[in-house]
């Protein structure tokens, strides 16, 4: 019984110990960064896939082939990059509907419902089976962090960006490096919606 | 045996050693300088590598060395081949990943407008 209780007190002093020592770790990731593996059983499923997974060191490798460009718009690109921790995106784009869960969607928003984040712009369409968000995570008085969900019926984008980010400086870049502007995008969304929501729109 | 002294003097009595004598002496003569002169040679045609001939041991060295040496630079060249080809792909990946975010964020606030003037309109029919 003695030695019940002796091994009771040490595990009581482990169990203490972890939580000091695991709390402070806890805080300390608690950062932009999206746990996005859920969603790899997609690759399967999709007809088209862009997985982008970018942390620190390939962002710095990526600004040193920016910057032997010798280009005034590369420089643009440097600039975006170089207070950047990472970047995570993932677009699926599937041949037919409903071939992501609403689950695999839930999950990711579970993770943007933790403290930091807060969501900023939020669009649905029933009708269309849409959902737009974008979230963010400040830092200080910047942006410390980005995440945008697009849930089509055919097409599910996730965009994890970690680290300041000056959203003004991103939409400079429209129309180089083949970033679409937005009077272009708006043209191809027209042209990807059916007549029904054309009119609608009208 | 008994030698008398006449069989002695007449042993050792001089006698010529014929012309064949001459002709064999010089030609042995010839012979060692013959030998004497082919190995300068062979040292002139490769007179660094000479001493190498001597020692087996350091010639090991060195052809270790230029073995290491040549590895060495093979693998730093493909290192910096590989580096050179992840770099790249670090930077077309970067930007596949800006153009996809800017063009969903296009994306997401044309939806929102869209909507803002649907409801706007609506509103306006209401009234």
């Amino acid at each position: 019984m003695k030695t019940i209780h002796w091994r009771n007190s040490w595990l009581r002093i482990l169990l203490e110990m972890t939580v000091i020592f695991t709390l402070p770790l806890a805080a300390y990731g608690q950062n932009a960064r999206l746990q996005l593996n859920n969603l790899e059983k997609l690759n399967s499923k999709a007809a088209e896939v862009n997985d982008v997974t970018l942390d620190g060191d390939m962002l710095q490798l990526a600004v040193k082939f920016i910057e032997m460009d010798h280009d005034p718009e590369a420089a643009q690109l440097k600039e975006i990059i170089k207070d950047l921790k990472g970047v995570y995106v993932k677009n699926f784009e599937f041949d037919q509907p409903n071939q992501y869960s609403q689950a695999d969607v839930e999950a990711i928003r579970a993770q943007l419902a933790a403290p930091g984040w807060s969501r900023v712009v939020e669009n649905r369409n029933k009708r269309a089976g849409e959902n737009n968000e974008i979230y963010i995570m400040k830092d200080g008085n910047q942006i410390g962090g980005v995440a945008i969900l697009v849930a089509e019926p055919k097409e599910l984008t996730v965009v994890n960006i970690v680290g300041r980010i000056d959203l003004d400086k991103l939409s400079a870049l429209e129309g180089k490096f083949g970033i679409p502007s937005e009077h272009k995008d708006h043209n191809e969304h027209n042209k990807k919606s059916s007549p029904e929501e054309r009119h609608e729109e009208e | 045996m008994h030698f008398s002294e006449d069989d002695l003097r007449q042993a050792l009595r001089p006698k010529d050693p014929g012309d064949a004598l001459t002709q064999r002496v010089m030609a042995r003569i010839h012979q060692g300088e013959a030998k004497a002169t082919a190995l300068p040679e062979r040292k002139r045609l490769f007179p660094r590598l000479w001493p190498l001939r001597l020692r087996p041991a350091l010639a090991g060295a060195m052809a270790a060395v230029i073995l290491v040496a040549g590895g060495w630079l093979g693998l730093a060249q493909y290192k910096h081949t590989q580096e050179l080809a992840r770099g790249e792909r670090a930077k077309q990946q970067a930007i596949l990943a800006l153009r996809i975010t800017n063009a969903k964020l296009n994306q997401v606030f044309e939806r929102v407008k869209a909507s803002q003037i649907r409801e706007a309109k609506i509103k306006g029919e209401h009234l």
